[in-house]
């Protein structure tokens, strides 16, 4: 089975909603179109995304099974912490029955409201049990909050109840005021802040109380992965009370491809092996194909297993 | 010969210069002491650090030829503008002078005010040719101000007409005041603004305009290597970028070169595979990390090119 585990769904809806917010403003921009705010880039997007056939034809074009589909960013946490339940329920429910039909094809990844934490365990309770649903979308930080704040405890601890695979997509830093330039916020942006995002979880022991649910890392890590001996080198001095070095709970996590270079996918599978690499496009950004993966130089099971088969078993897609 | 490229020289007029200013106090550390300002590190301190000889010893002790000394993090650029010129002059002083007296086992990379660009330019020509000096350190910001800004090319320019190598050393980022649970100014912030500046430096062609000077990345180019085909991806689209940029992006980074100090075998590999085995340097990191030569010891390479990464490399990019 080819899974595609990082691919977005474009809501028109959703940008509507977002382009209504005060201050933001649409303008064209190298995609097709851009929603800034504050002179600070916020999302790009483009009409032909919005056409709901698109992705399923780009998969019967380039032989994909399934995908999980997901918020791109800035997900639900660019509105204020009091209207996210009620987008959450809207662009959940639209997320999810544009894979019913197509379950066969699609499946979806809910966002959660993290700006109110109770709402997002009510949210969480009411999209668990859909059939469409496969995981959880989460952003690398919520409005600027890191994912390790002690107001996501409850959230972690239900997620862990559930077992339920979360699926990590890096979101603008907190700096991102300080690197507009040339696109950097996006390019080196969200790398940062998936690096910061997973190494917060882990100094701070989220997934040594939680171990019980899939985490997968966006961008093969946004880093982390080159950073593991700085993270145990730094396990001791700074972050005494984990059980284990930093490196113990890095290995254990789930990375998708996109970071698409061979060497990164090869020092990946070296350091946490094939069965923690997980197949992904970035549809519609970078939206590679498997070539990226049928070129790496490993064997014929290890390929299948990051191409779909770990994420048939992760996600229950079979 | 074992050549050490990324160590530090904890000279005390540069802590004396640091615990004058205002508001900075001493906080208890895993190092020993932090210097602190505003809730911010400043620089950590050891006592055993400020003891000139303790550095000779420890290379004596690990069987390490040759060491290039250069400032820790934050450099100069932490002083007021107008005192980082006659500050330099201090420091840089006490550090060539250190090296000097054992010219045999020890070289200076002195820093520049670039807080002050006429003064570093004299500060440039004051040092770049004195016998304890092997090249000069640069942060990979200078109080927040990318190094690929246009207040920079005179420096640039002068760097490149007198070829002296040019050792990158990772500042705190801009941002860090958002990155102060855990260290992580240091841990990430650090890998951050290294990735930063580089890409900064190429999409702003600096290395296109000044092509003749040796650029030596600290933290083997602090993961950027990872992320190069979203970098590749980038500039293509970005016509902005382009104009600056004669060639690909990749063989800008190919021209530079990288230390050994993320002591990760995996990204030792990657590195050595793209960068060639004549762009590596090995580096401790003394006194932080620490670090011996076992990482590049354990490379699946040929002895010839382990020895070129230990010593051979910087002895003939130096002119050691």
């Amino acid at each position: 089975m080819r899974v595609d585990v990082h691919a977005h769904i474009m809501s028109r809806d959703f940008h509507e909603a977002m382009a209504k917010l005060p201050g933001m403003i649409k303008r064209p921009n190298l995609w097709g179109f851009e929603l800034a705010r504050d002179g600070k880039h916020i999302a790009s997007c483009n009409e032909a995304w919005f056409d709901r056939d698109h992705p399923i034809r780009e998969m019967d074009r380039k032989g994909f099974d399934m995908r999980l589909v997901s918020l791109a960013p800035p997900n639900l946490y660019i509105f204020p912490p009091e209207q996210q339940p009620e987008v959450a329920r809207w662009v959940n429910d639209e997320t999810i029955a544009y894979c019913k039909g197509r379950i066969d094809r699609l499946r979806a990844l809910p966002s959660l409201p993290l700006g109110d934490p109770a709402a997002a365990l009510i949210e969480l309770d009411r999209i668990a049990g859909a059939p469409e649903v496969a995981g959880v979308a989460i952003g690398s930080n919520v409005s600027g909050v890191p994912l390790s704040d002690e107001r996501f405890e409850p959230v972690w601890a239900k997620i862990n109840a559930l077992k339920m695979p979360v699926v990590e997509h890096p979101l603008h830093p907190t700096f991102a005021g300080d690197i507009q330039d040339r696109n950097l916020s996006v390019v080196l942006g969200f790398w940062f802040d998936t690096q910061l995002c997973v190494t917060r979880l882990i100094l701070n022991g989220v997934f040594e109380r939680y171990p019980d649910f899939p985490f997968i890392v966006a961008h093969t890590g946004g880093g982390v992965i080159s950073a593991i001996d700085r993270l145990d080198w730094a396990t001791p001095r700074w972050a005494k009370n984990l059980k284990q070095p930093a490196s113990f709970y890095a290995k254990r996590l789930y990375y998708d491809t996109c970071a698409v270079y061979a060497p990164t996918l090869m020092e990946a599978h070296n350091a946490i092996g094939a069965g923690h690499l997980m197949f992904g496009t970035d549809y519609p950004y970078i939206d590679i194909d498997f070539a990226h993966v049928s070129d790496l130089p490993l064997a014929g099971a290890e390929k299948a297993a990051i191409n779909g088969d770990t994420a048939a078993k992760v996600f229950k897609l079979a | 010969m074992k050549i050490d490229t990324h160590a530090h020289y904890m000279a005390k007029t540069f802590y004396e210069a640091i615990e004058a200013m205002p508001g900075v106090s001493r906080k208890a550390d895993p190092y020993g002491l932090q210097l602190v300002r505003d809730g911010k590190t400043v620089v950590p301190l050891n006592e055993k650090w400020l003891d000139p000889d303790d550095q000779l010893r420890e290379m004596d002790r690990k069987g390490f030829d040759m060491r290039l000394v250069s400032l820790t993090t934050p450099n100069l650029y932490i002083f007021p503008e107008k005192d980082q010129g006659e500050i330099a002059k201090r420091v840089n002083d006490e550090t060539i002078k250190y090296c000097e007296q054992r010219i045999d086992r020890l070289r200076a990379l002195p820093s520049l005010p670039l807080g002050d660009v006429a003064a570093s330019l004299k500060e440039l020509d004051r040092v770049a040719t004195a016998k304890g000096v092997a090249g000069i350190s640069i942060g990979s910001s200078v109080a927040g101000v990318p190094l690929s800004d246009p207040r920079f090319e005179p420096v640039w320019k002068r760097i490149d007409e007198l070829r002296i190598p040019v050792v990158e050393h990772p500042m705190h980022p801009k941002f860090n005041a958002d990155m102060q649970d855990m260290n992580l100014s240091i841990l990430v912030g650090f890998m951050f603004d290294t990735q930063l500046m580089v890409v900064r430096m190429i999409l702003n062609g600096i290395f296109e305009r000044y092509p003749n000077f040796p650029f030596l990345v600290a933290h083997t180019g602090a993961g950027l290597l990872d992320i190069k085909h979203r970098l590749r991806g980038a500039h293509n689209r970005n016509p902005e970028s382009s104009k600056n940029m004669k060639k690909p992006f990749d063989d800008y980074l190919k021209g530079l070169y990288f230390d050994t100090c993320m002591n990760d075998h995996e990204v030792l590999m990657d590195a050595f595979h793209f960068m060639g085995p004549d762009r590596l340097m090995w580096g401790t990191d003394y006194p932080f990390v620490d670090n011996d030569t076992k990482q590049v010891e354990g490379m699946e390479i040929s002895t010839a090119q382990k020895q070129a990464i230990i010593g051979d490399n910087a002895q003939r990019l130096f002119r050691l």
